[in-house]
């Protein structure tokens, strides 16, 4: 996938989560979709940077961290957590998306700058 | 759930990034570190191949001594010690997830902890596992 498609996948994404209501019945789904935004983001972001990217998520920590992008390698490992969290162990409340959102910024913030 | 170590069937570069990782959760936050347990897909033997195309990843859950899920205090501490070990091992063909736990484990869906009581592989503890995954 290209770096515009990565961009259009990603703020797509953005504009889903913006529409969801955060209610318990929708906090799985905000996470997922803040989840394939921030690899979206991330892609963008390598593509834009260093001209390569992954482009499937497995790896992606390792591969991070080999660009020398730690702390992005960091809020990806973060976004993981509260995903699986969400999705095997019903750790999907108020504050998991909120910190899903802020991840999710800090990596589109890394992408886009 | 039984003791460790790692299980045979781990390939030689990702056991040693799940050791160094479990090995810098300790030195770094004994503290509040509970327990650390292997599941998943290469808990049950069960994993795809560090060769597919998708290899299964290899996880863990680390049950910290808070009662905040999100652990939010030593949250960004605990992924740096993560990144750490990673960067020690970048050759492993499977990566590691790690699953932060707060230590009641209450809110943790059934089936989950069912799961991590029949086929986890516990690597390290502290002390006595919380009570659903006691018994």
């Amino acid at each position: 996938m290209k770096a515009d498609a990565h961009h259009r996948h990603a703020e797509s994404l953005k504009r889903a989560i913006a529409l969801a209501r955060p209610d318990p019945t929708t906090s799985v789904a905000i996470i997922e979709n803040a989840w394939g935004a921030a690899y979206h983001w991330i892609s963008y972001g390598c593509i834009r940077k260093y001209q390569q990217h992954r482009d499937k998520h497995q790896g992606l920590t390792a591969y991070l961290i080999g660009l020398g992008e730690q702390h992005l390698a960091q809020w990806w490992c973060n976004v993981e957590d509260v995903r699986q969290a969400g999705f095997y162990g019903n750790q999907a409340g108020e504050s998991e998306v909120q910190e899903a959102l802020e991840l999710l910024e800090h990596i589109r913030t890394w992408a886009t700058t | 759930m039984k003791m460790g170590p790692l299980p045979a069937w781990l390939d030689e570069a990702t056991a040693a990034l799940v050791k160094e990782t479990v090995n810098l959760l300790i030195k770094r936050h004994a503290d509040i570190l509970l327990a650390v347990i292997l599941f998943g897909s290469v808990a049950r033997h069960e994993e795809r191949p560090p060769d597919d195309a998708s290899p299964s990843d290899v996880d863990l859950l680390a049950i910290l001594d808070t009662t905040d899920r999100l652990v939010n205090t030593y949250r960004e501490d605990i992924f740096a010690t993560i990144i750490d070990a990673y960067a020690l091992h970048l050759d492993a063909p499977r990566e590691v997830n790690v699953l932060l736990s707060d230590r009641t484990m209450q809110t943790w869906d059934s089936m989950f902890l069912d799961n991590l009581a029949r086929d986890g592989i516990l690597l390290y503890a502290r002390g006595s596992l919380p009570a659903p995954l006691a018994a």
